[in-house]
């Protein structure tokens, strides 16, 4: 690069671009220095995170507590989002369905993640029979549409909210185990791998010490954008009535509920829905910011 | 040539592997389907009787071959709860599905890649700033968020649309816009990304040296590049975009394949949820074989080498 | 030098890069003069900024670079003071541009010959597309494109270096211009053909009688080719000398050598 003349004091950007390695720590404070959105998005999660564990202690109203003489009121300073057809309060129920919405978006993605790091690291290191069949088994959950690979979960499993925990944490899998074997495959033939090997290191440890760390800055990325999409699925199944039943509160469920008065009460069916907007937009934020600082290459994948 | 038809044959593996775990998949269910359709007050031999005319007497490597057989032909079973053959059943669901998905994936492509040139170009303005401002909320909206909102301002408040499908092209037009709002999004965001990098090629360079303006570097050179990357997404958006098919035809009351998927997981009519599942998978399938067709014709570096 | 008619002069020339942490000045005040019909050579270790120069001249400067003062004059027009419109009118048609990678200078998904046929025909809107497709295959055969009509339709992949360079070579010269700017042309080829894409240069000077700025950091190119030559270190011109008669201060430390600096076809001189 012709802009180097006099060997400057090196910037972040420079540094980044001659590859000069920040830790993890590092890389992070400079997404929230730099990335004002992200930082914010951080906040935010953090934020609904804490009101979902403390939804009880918030909540003006109970979860499933019903005022039949004040049924489908518009907003008012008794209740800031109003009230359902039973007479509940709509911010009392999105603050409950939180806890159901974030779980049913963070744990399902974790256990994806581990299976989509078990059979990509088993993939990409075995290579041969192994890594055919796992990655056709990963076409085949790929070309599936998710909302209807999960449909199908719970029609077997029956329509239950703990059966939709499993659904989710069985359908996006496939794309994880697709990252994490390209990076074994590189990594595989990196010389410390080899040395590793040479002093007769197992094939295990190989895999879980050496080269999933190295895996760890992907990771973190595809976690945080499965979380919205996870978030997103859920809503969606729940809408469709599906997911997760009453009288557990979710923010789909309750848009589920309140389609039928959109004409008449529409703030029933948008506060539920700017909840989930909310949330996968600070996500997504997120994300981004994420991705730029950690795993700058996967931008176009 | 020869590189199509590997390709093609490349996809049957796949396509059985579906097959198969579509199968499995509704087949480990804990009890008897015949005696859960028929209810608690019948006797074991009509039980009996419906487990041999479903076939459920047989083997399950028997039943499976079986279907996969009846599949090639475009035998699916015939529905537990009406009575009909599952392929008729698609058959006719099936155009409203295809007009809604092709109607959202132009307005998704056309809108996503305006938006998408437009703010590659104007980096850093305003305009690119709220463009994918609201590209990102595109794809942060729920697809029936998308839809509520479009069917209650435009087609419930101001009335230029109808409020859900009457035979009409009109009220095909909402539910194309919310399906394809979010794909919308993701498009004009990885144009922007995508063009933004290919404009910091070599031969970008070379074309403003011989003198070509900003509009025809982009349109002329970069674009073609830039569409690539896209074009692979586009394909992974046609999955989600049917997906969300199921939403927003059971939103707008259109009698396509998602709502067949819907309501036969109420009914719990096995052989329908089977056979729309596999009829989606086969069309996400063969929208990956296009894309993957395009996308060779598009760079003559893989079209050569292959 | 000084009495020589100049088709480019170049006074206290300024492209910095501004970055978040700092202005980086990547050409800090260049002079340089280009004679009408001759070579002359900018030289200098990587990272020295002649290429910045280069860019400077065509309007290339990239964000978060810049130019940011001083002047270039091209036959009397301040090109740093043209509207991006104007320079493109002037870019490609009379100052010209070879770049130093072939490989990535060329647009990977179009044809060769498509690509060259567009130079001609933004500056000259009103030719046909077959005439230009006539031009561009007589401006293969003058580069030394072999089968020129079969090479019209390849793409970029499909050529080797050498052809690709010629090709290059072909899009900067359809137009006739008056100056072509070469950036390293040779540096991403091996040996031979290098003497061969030289020697092309060469005679197309001769022919055509344009000038040539020539970039390099291979002082035996500069030898080979030039007429003048001007050393570029850290963004500053250093030092310059006409190529013959050699010169005395800088010579030692500047030239590879007796063999190199009398170079047989130096009595071709235009």
């Amino acid at each position: 690069m012709d802009s180097k003349v006099s060997p400057p004091t090196l910037t972040e950007e420079l540094k980044s671009q001659i590859g000069e390695k920040d830790g993890l720590k590092e890389k992070l404070l400079r997404m929230c220095r730099q990335n004002k959105l992200a930082a914010f998005s951080a906040g935010l999660i953090v934020i609904v995170l804490l009101l979902a564990l403390f939804a009880p202690a918030i909540a003006p109203y109970g979860e499933a507590e019903q005022d039949l003489l004040s049924r489908l009121q518009a907003p008012s300073a008794a209740h800031w989002f109003g009230t359902d057809e039973l007479g509940r309060d709509v911010l009392s129920r999105i603050l409950y369905g939180s806890r159901l919405s974030l779980t049913i978006g963070i744990l399902p993605s974790l256990i994806c993640l581990a299976i989509g790091i078990f059979f990509g690291l088993l993939a990409g290191y075995f290579g041969g029979w192994i890594d055919y069949v796992i990655m056709r088994l990963a076409d085949v959950m790929l070309s599936i549409p998710s909302l209807l690979l999960a449909m199908v979960v719970m029609y077997t499993l029956g329509q239950s909210t703990v059966n939709l925990f499993i659904a989710l944490s069985l359908t996006s899998w496939a794309s994880i185990a697709r990252v994490v074997r390209s990076h074994t495959l590189s990594l595989k033939e990196s010389e410390y791998v080899e040395a590793a090997r040479s002093i007769g290191v197992s094939g295990w440890k190989i895999m879980f010490r050496h080269i999933l760390p190295n895996c760890i800055p992907s990771l973190i990325v595809l976690f945080t954008l499965n979380v919205p999409s996870a978030i997103l699925s859920e809503s969606a199944l729940s809408f469709l009535g599906i997911g997760a039943q009453m009288p557990a509160a979710s923010w789909g469920l309750m848009v589920n509920q309140s389609k039928q008065f959109l004409f008449t009460q529409p703030w029933l069916s948008l506060a539920p829905c700017l909840a989930i907007m909310v949330t996968v937009l600070a996500f997504n934020f997120l994300g981004d910011g994420l991705r730029d600082v950690l795993d700058p290459y996967m931008k176009n994948q | 040539m020869r590189n199509v038809v590997k390709r093609i044959l490349g996809t049957i593996p796949v396509l059985i592997g579906v097959v198969l775990l579509i199968f499995i998949m509704l087949r480990i269910i804990p009890g008897d389907p015949a005696a859960m359709l028929l209810g608690e007050h019948v006797d074991q031999a009509t039980i009996d009787r419906l487990t041999e005319v479903m076939g459920l007497n047989r083997s399950l490597p028997a039943q499976f071959f079986g279907y996969l057989a009846g599949a090639v032909r475009g035998d699916l079973g015939v529905s537990y709860k009406y009575g009909r053959p599952v392929t008729e059943m698609i058959l006719e669901a099936f155009p409203y599905t295809v007009v809604l998905a092709l109607m959202a994936a132009v307005f998704a492509w056309l809108l996503g890649m305006a938006a998408g040139v437009v703010s590659a170009i104007h980096q850093n303005t305003l305009a690119d700033r709220l463009f994918m401002g609201t590209s990102l909320m595109g794809v942060s909206m729920p697809i029936f968020m998308t839809a509520l909102l479009l069917q209650y301002f435009l087609a419930f408040k101001v009335k230029l649309f109808p409020l859900t499908l009457n035979g009409t092209f009109a009220s095909m037009i909402l539910p194309a816009v919310a399906l394809g709002w979010n794909s919308a999004g993701s498009i004009a965001r990885m144009t922007r990304s995508s063009l933004l990098e290919v404009m910091q090629a070599d031969f970008v360079d070379t074309a403003r040296a011989k003198g070509l303006g900003k509009r025809a570097v982009i349109l002329g050179h970069a674009l073609k590049n830039a569409m690539l990357p896209v074009i692979t997404m586009m394909a992974l958006q046609f999955s989600s975009m049917l997906s969300g098919a199921v939403i927003t035809e059971s939103i707008f009351a259109i009698p396509g394949i998602g709502r067949l998927a819907t309501t036969a997981i109420q009914n719990r009519d096995m052989p329908v949820l089977q056979g729309t599942v596999l009829f989606t998978t086969v069309l996400v399938i063969a929208g990956n074989l296009a894309a993957d067709l395009l996308y060779s014709v598009l760079d003559p570096r893989i079209r050569k080498e292959a | 030098m000084e009495n020589q008619e100049k088709i480019l002069e170049i006074r206290g020339l300024k492209s910095y890069f501004y970055t978040a942490k700092g202005v980086v000045p990547a050409v800090d005040g260049v002079d340089l003069d280009i004679p009408r019909g001759k070579i002359v050579g900018l030289v200098g270790e990587s990272g020295c900024g002649k290429s910045m120069t280069a860019k400077s001249i065509m309007g290339l400067m990239r964000y978060p670079g810049r130019v940011a003062g001083g002047s270039i004059l091209f036959q009397d027009v301040d090109l740093t003071k043209l509207k991006e419109k104007q320079l493109r009118r002037v870019c490609g048609k009379d100052v010209s541009m070879i770049f130093q990678e072939p490989m990535t200078s060329l647009n990977p998904v179009l044809k060769v010959g498509r690509q060259v046929r567009e130079a001609l025909l933004v500056h000259e809107p009103s030719m046909s597309r077959e005439e230009a497709r006539r031009r561009v295959i007589d401006m293969f055969q003058r580069v030394g494109i072999p089968e020129a009509e079969k090479r019209y339709d390849c793409y970029p992949h499909q050529l080797s270096g050498g052809l690709r360079q010629r090709v290059m070579i072909a899009m900067a010269m359809v137009c006739r211009p008056k100056l072509l700017i070469a950036d390293e042309p040779t540096t991403a080829l091996d040996v031979t053909i290098e003497a061969q894409i030289l020697r092309l240069m060469k005679e197309l000077r001769d022919e055509t009688g344009m000038s040539v700025l020539i970039i390099t950091h291979n002082l035996g190119v500069v030898a080979e080719l030039c007429d003048y030559v001007y050393v570029m270190y850290a963004g500053k011109i250093m030092e310059q000398a006409d190529i013959f008669p050699p010169v005395r201060p800088h010579g030692p430390s500047l030239y590879p050598g007796p063999d190199g600096v009398h170079p047989p076809h130096r009595q071709k001189r235009f």
